[in-house]
Order: C-alpha cells, then sequence, then structure tokens
C-alpha cells in the first residue's frame, strides 16, 4: 500500500509536468512561426530568441532602450513592437526591409541580435527532427529560407490588435469607453498638437519616414533612412511608428531616449529645449506647439486609449 | 363637376406637398453601417464606413478605426471631411444607390490624395443591424 502511494505521488507530478509540456503540433504555418518565435536555436550561441526582445506582455516590443542579443551584445535602436505588422510597407526604423519575409530573417543574421547566418539556420532546422517533420507537413519541403520566413512571417502577421477603448469608442458607439480627457486628447491629436500629420491611419502610423529632429550629428548620430538610401534628404528620417498599445512599448523612438509619454509629449511641445541643434528638423515641429498641462494630460490619455484591453490593466 | 374639381385640387396638392417634402426632409438612406470586404494574399480586408445621424462618420477597417470626420449630403451629393487631410477641407463625391443596399462614391472634386484613392470608385453594402 505504501509502495502505491509513493509511484502514485511520484508519478501525478510528472503526469502534470508532461502535459504541461506537452504542445500541440504546429499545423499551420503561423502556428509553426509562432514556435520558432520562442524558440533559440535560431541564434548563435542558442540562448536568444526573437521573443528574447519582442515580448509578449509588452505588445511584443521590449522595456529596454536597448536590448541585449548574443552574448549581451547592444545595437543601437529600440526594439519596435512586432503587433499590427500586417497592413505596414516597410520595416524596420530605417525601412531596410520592404516585405514581412525579407524583415523575418534579418534579425537572425545580425551579429548584434541572434548572429546566426540563415543557412546554418536552415541546417539547424533540418536536423532537428520536430521541425524537419513540421515544415514537410505544413509546406510540403524542408525547411528552407523562404518557408521558414513564411512562418515567421505569417506569425507576426497574426498578431493584429483591435479591441482599444478607442476602437470601442469610434467602432461600437460606446461614449462610456474612453474618458472626457481623451476625447479631447483625440481633438488635440488631430488638431493643435499636429500629430495626426504623421500619424493616421488604422495603426496611427503612415508610409514615410520622417525627421523629428533626433539627430544633430554630434550627441544624436544614428543617420536613419539615409544609410539606406544614400540621399542626404533622407538624414536623421525614421519610419514613423505604429501608436497601437504604445502604453505599453516604452521607453519609445528609435533609440529609446524618451522613458514616458509624458516625455514623448514634452519634446513634440518644444523639441528645442531637449535638442536645440537638430539637423534636418521636420518643419512641422519648427515651432513650439504651446500645449498647456491639461492638453499635454489629455493628450496622453488619448494614446493610452489606443491599447489592446488584453494590455490594459 | 365640383367633385371632380375637387379632386383635381386634392391631387394637385398632394404634387405640390410630395414636391416640397423631397426637398425639405433630409436624405436618410446614408445611415448606418456600409461595408466591403477586400481579398488581398495575406487575408480579407473588411472596411467599414458608420454614417450616422448627427453628420458624423468613421472608417473602420478590420475592426480598426481609422478615419473620423464629419459629412453633409445635397442631393445626390456628400461632402467629406476627416482627419486624413484637413478637417477643414471638404471633398465632395456623388453617391449612387442600387436597391437601397448598395452605394458607391464617384469623385466630384477632391483634393486629398489618400481620400481620393480610398474613396474614388468605391462600392459599399448596406450592412445588416444585429
Amino acid at each position: 500500500m505504501k509502495a502505491k502511494i509513493f509511484i502514485l505521488t511520484g508519478i501525478i507530478p510528472l503526469l502534470f509536468l508532461a502535459s504541461v509540456m506537452h504542445e500541440p503540433e504546429p499545423g499551420r504555418s503561423m502556428e509553426l512561426g509562432k514556435r520558432l518565435f520562442s524558440d533559440p536555436i535560431l541564434s548563435g550561441n542558442r540562448m536568444i530568441s526573437c521573443a528574447s526582445c519582442h515580448k509578449e506582455n509588452f505588445a511584443f516590443a521590449d522595456t529596454l532602450a536597448l536590448s541585449p542579443g548574443v552574448d549581451g551584445r547592444l545595437g543601437t535602436r529600440n526594439t519596435p513592437s512586432a503587433m499590427n505588422m500586417r497592413l505596414q510597407e516597410s520595416f524596420f526604423w530605417d525601412g531596410r526591409a520592404s516585405t514581412l519575409e525579407e524583415q523575418a530573417l534579418i534579425p537572425i543574421e545580425n551579429p548584434v541580435e541572434m548572429d546566426l547566418p540563415v543557412d546554418s539556420a536552415i541546417a539547424r532546422l533540418n536536423s532537428n527532427a520536430f521541425y524537419r517533420q513540421s515544415f514537410l507537413r505544413i509546406f510540403k519541403e524542408n525547411p528552407s529560407k523562404k518557408t521558414l520566413a513564411k512562418a515567421l512571417s505569417d506569425f507576426e502577421r497574426s498578431l493584429e490588435t483591435n479591441n482599444s477603448p478607442f476602437d470601442d469608442w469610434r467602432v461600437n458607439d460606446n461614449e462610456d469607453a474612453v474618458s472626457a480627457s481623451a476625447k479631447r486628447g483625440f481633438k488635440l491629436f488631430n488638431t493643435k498638437a499636429k500629430c495626426i500629420q504623421c500619424h493616421f491611419g488604422p495603426d496611427f502610423n503612415n508610409v514615410e519616414f520622417r525627421n523629428i529632429g533626433l539627430f544633430d550629428g554630434s550627441m544624436h548620430v544614428d543617420s536613419g533612412r539615409s544609410a539606406i538610401t544614400h540621399k542626404e534628404s533622407d538624414l536623421g528620417k525614421f519610419k514613423i511608428g505604429s501608436l497601437r498599445n504604445i502604453a505599453v512599448t516604452a521607453p519609445y523612438m528609435h533609440n529609446g531616449m524618451f522613458k514616458s509619454l509624458k516625455e514623448v509629449i514634452d519634446y513634440y511641445d518644444n523639441p528645442d529645449l531637449i535638442i536645440p541643434k537638430a539637423i534636418n528638423r521636420d518643419t512641422i515641429l519648427i515651432r513650439p506647439l504651446q500645449l498647456t498641462d491639461t492638453e499635454k494630460l489629455d493628450l496622453e490619455n488619448f494614446l493610452i486609449s489606443l491599447t489592446d484591453r488584453r494590455f490594459l490593466k | 363637376m365640383t367633385v371632380m374639381k375637387n379632386a383635381l385640387i386634392l391631387l394637385g396638392s398632394i404634387a405640390v406637398l410630395s414636391f416640397t417634402f423631397s426637398f425639405t426632409v433630409p436624405d436618410n438612406r446614408i445611415l448606418g453601417r456600409w461595408n466591403k470586404i477586400q481579398k488581398t494574399p495575406d487575408g480579407p480586408l473588411e472596411l467599414v464606413f458608420v454614417f450616422r445621424a448627427d453628420s458624423t462618420y468613421d472608417g473602420i477597417v478590420n475592426g480598426k478605426a481609422f478615419i473620423n470626420g464629419k459629412y453633409f449630403i445635397k442631393n445626390d451629393t456628400i461632402s467629406v471631411s476627416d482627419n486624413s487631410c484637413s478637417i477643414a477641407y471638404y471633398g465632395t463625391y456623388r453617391l449612387k444607390y442600387f436597391a437601397q443596399d448598395s452605394l458607391s462614391f464617384t469623385a466630384i472634386s477632391d483634393t486629398c490624395k489618400e481620400r481620393y484613392e480610398g474613396a474614388h470608385g468605391l462600392r459599399v453594402k448596406k450592412m445588416q443591424k444585429k
């Protein structure tokens, strides 16, 4: 009897562990991509995955200004959210990729991110029975650059959010979904604060690149888009980021220099106070906005209302 | 004869009233939700437009609000102003209804490129109330 109890107490935790650890085999490209996104098999030292920097709880962004990659190496740009990618036309802060498939493979090879040649990643996947079978089942072929990119990008495409208080207000006519302050903030967003001139559309961004004044050639030296296009007119320009889920994607800007939305709004209100000798700053920001403290708070409340309810506590 | 005369007066009055009524009562046919589903390689895109009685409207794509503005209608012409361009500027489109549950927009004048590209030639279907 005693032996039976011992056996049972030993087996039950094992069964529990097995049930927790067992994940269903991916049946679709997106499901396979989800698995790959969190698997460090795609990094040189097998310690870093896409999810190491694109953290689900923070709308697949990071809370650090710069995310550590393989062996703690730091890049120079803030990890953007991997959500709401479906309608985007360019990827990365400098727009160096024009499709999600192209984007998906670049961090794997980047020496300061995952540092693994894509050919080596493919070889690893081919020598892994689980992945080889999964790729064969889903794509009818062995892992390849094309199918790896397809799986990862399909997963990213699935990360759409449309359940923010703002959506609830506008889509469902639920007047109680956002506060009076957020409604005033929306009006400011469209008028005095000029945000709408760059942040519009379903994801509150657009396809353009703009210089908001974070390049001065001395303290702030990331030239952004011009490193890709080699055009002087693109100096200091960066992709206009989506504002969806912005309450949980701090720190902000391409270099993560602002820790809070308040800091961001203060910057836009009067950029010269933060970076006085910016080069090529957009003419939209040529004069201070002269927002009052109440207006700044209203804007902040509006921005917070763009965050999906799954992230709002 | 008097009966005939009275009948003619009555019919004439009805005709005059009907004519006047058609110019004074607002055209409410646009009120409600209209949608269009576009097929794309990445899956369907559902566009929804909500036209409200308070002369505001919203555009929604896959459940995401993306345009918010004002409109007014005169005869078969709708004037629209929204946050895709200057809020002070109104573009105009000709409306054409098909069997009451389908509507098309044809640009008359709109310098707002983003809106023109989305709205000119747009055909939407009336959504059934839940």
